[in-house]
């Protein structure tokens, strides 16, 4: 679907990475000592490093740091936010919504909405068309979009989806401004396609038992024609499908959507795309017919494969430390669901966070903390 | 595009030192893996304006079976 919000402006985007990095140089054990083969996939798709979050430290932290840099920097009153989006696939908690945590720790109003979005790597997207419609609508003046991913511990020796997913947290401002330009949308769904990247099992399609003997074959390893470790419980993903369908189907939404919006490739001054990886970026703006010049994917190098957060991290990863003063930017993602979504955003007046390091400290001892914690709440005496 | 070039391409697709040749075995290659198909792919779809899937280029067994796909052979 396509579709046009006017008077609706995005003011400033932040980004917050986890400190620690993983070069696919430090797991040579993991490809049996071959250098070569390492440096073929450096050249090939662009891999290099990506950072990951210790234990304690969730998507919503990063998203947190993000947001609070953002309005500080902005000089953003808490009480002005009307609405508060997180769109992640790993919220803190299955219930309740993390955006209400955020509500909490980020002191914004208790008049505030607050509600968490599931999306993958097209969420960026996604969480624009949301928010911009709660502003064009007239339900809200200013809306803040919490975008961002932290995926837990994956096994290593998985060289699939190991080694390429990178955790963030990002923050975006929108608002009500008379004078915006229009922002175009163009979303599209094709959930046949649902397996091809899935985390199968904890939810309610299989969640965990009661019996925690009945859940051993959650945590029991399959191993696909290449040796890589799969379970029930950690995303899975069909990279050759995937591979496909990017090609097949973006580059054809990407040409849809510029002939709905009316626009052409000369007229675009920044593609944004998913950082899936570089050679994915680079055959989709080439087929979308976009100079190669214009394929951005150093931030899939640095930071490695975002998710729903690739967008913004690529925005700040490129542009930060900025305010835009003119620019048309084109922003498209795709993947998990299936699902793919593209927008056309005026850069004018956008200013840009660089990407930060996440400045929090997790405690040692975070997991017996945690339990201990919810031990006392579940054998506190309730008062009647 | 001729074969000969082709071939070139492909080796350099495949970021192989040995030249490829028809009649070669992709098993025998070592490169020859999901990351090469996954470049194939994206060169058949760029530079050839053929649509096949990695799925498919993975079934091949010879150099001579990509040509064909080519419509070089």
């Amino acid at each position: 679907m396509f579709c046009k919000f006017s008077q609706v402006r995005l003011a400033a985007v932040n980004a917050c990475v986890p400190p620690k990095e993983i070069s696919i140089m430090d797991e040579l054990e993991y490809y049996d000592g071959n250098r070569k083969k390492v440096e073929r996939l450096r050249k090939a798709i662009g891999l290099d490093a990506r950072r990951v979050c210790p234990e304690g430290v969730t998507a919503s932290d990063l998203c947190f740091q993000a947001a609070t840099e953002l309005l500080d920097r902005n000089g953003v009153r808490r009480e002005e936010i009307d609405a508060l989006l997180f769109l992640s696939q790993t919220p803190d908690y299955q219930m309740p919504a993390t955006a209400c945590v955020l509500q909490h720790r980020l002191g914004l109003p208790r008049e505030c909405a607050a509600m968490d979005l599931s999306q993958g790597c097209s969420g960026y997207v996604y969480g624009l068309w949301m928010a911009a419609s709660l502003i064009a609508s007239h339900a809200c003046n200013k809306v803040l979009l919490l975008v961002g991913d932290a995926f837990p511990p994956r096994n290593p020796a998985n060289r699939v989806v190991s080694p390429i997913f990178g955790d963030s947290g990002t923050a975006s401002l929108l608002l009500h401004d008379p004078s915006a330009t229009e922002m175009s949308f163009q979303l599209g769904t094709d959930g046949s396609g649902h397996e091809l990247i899935i985390v199968p099992a904890g939810r309610a399609r299989r969640p965990l038992s009661l019996e925690r003997d009945k859940d051993a074959e959650l945590y029991a390893d399959t191993y696909d024609a290449d040796g890589n470790p799969w379970r029930m419980l950690q995303p899975y993903m069909n990279g050759r499908k995937i591979f496909d369908f990017s090609l097949r189907v973006v580059p054809a939404h990407l040409k849809s959507f510029m002939t709905c919006a009316n626009v052409v490739p000369e007229q675009i001054d920044y593609l944004f795309l998913h950082q899936a990886n570089g050679q994915i970026v680079e055959c989709i703006t080439d087929k979308a017919g976009f100079p190669l010049s214009m394929a951005w994917s150093e931030t899939f190098s640095r930071y490695g494969n975002q998710a729903c957060a690739s967008i913004p991290v690529a925005i700040c990863d490129r542009l930060g430390g900025s305010r835009q003063e003119r620019g048309q930017m084109l922003l498209c993602g795709f993947g998990v669901g299936l699902s793919w979504a593209s927008c056309l955003v005026q850069a004018a007046g956008l200013c840009v966070g660089s990407v930060t390091d996440y400045q929090g400290r997790p405690s040692e001892t975070y997991h017996s903390d945690y339990l201990t914690h919810w031990r006392n709440i579940f054998a506190a005496k309730e008062d009647n | 595009m001729e074969i000969r070039q082709l071939l070139l391409e492909w080796q350099d697709v495949l970021q192989c030192d040995e030249p490829l040749d028809a009649g070669m075995n992709l098993a025998g290659i070592e490169e020859w893996d999901s990351l090469s198909q996954s470049g194939m792919a994206a060169f058949f779809d760029r530079k050839l304006g053929i649509h096949v899937s990695s799925e498919t280029l993975a079934r091949c067994k010879t150099v001579r079976d990509l040509l064909r796909l080519a419509g070089k052979a």
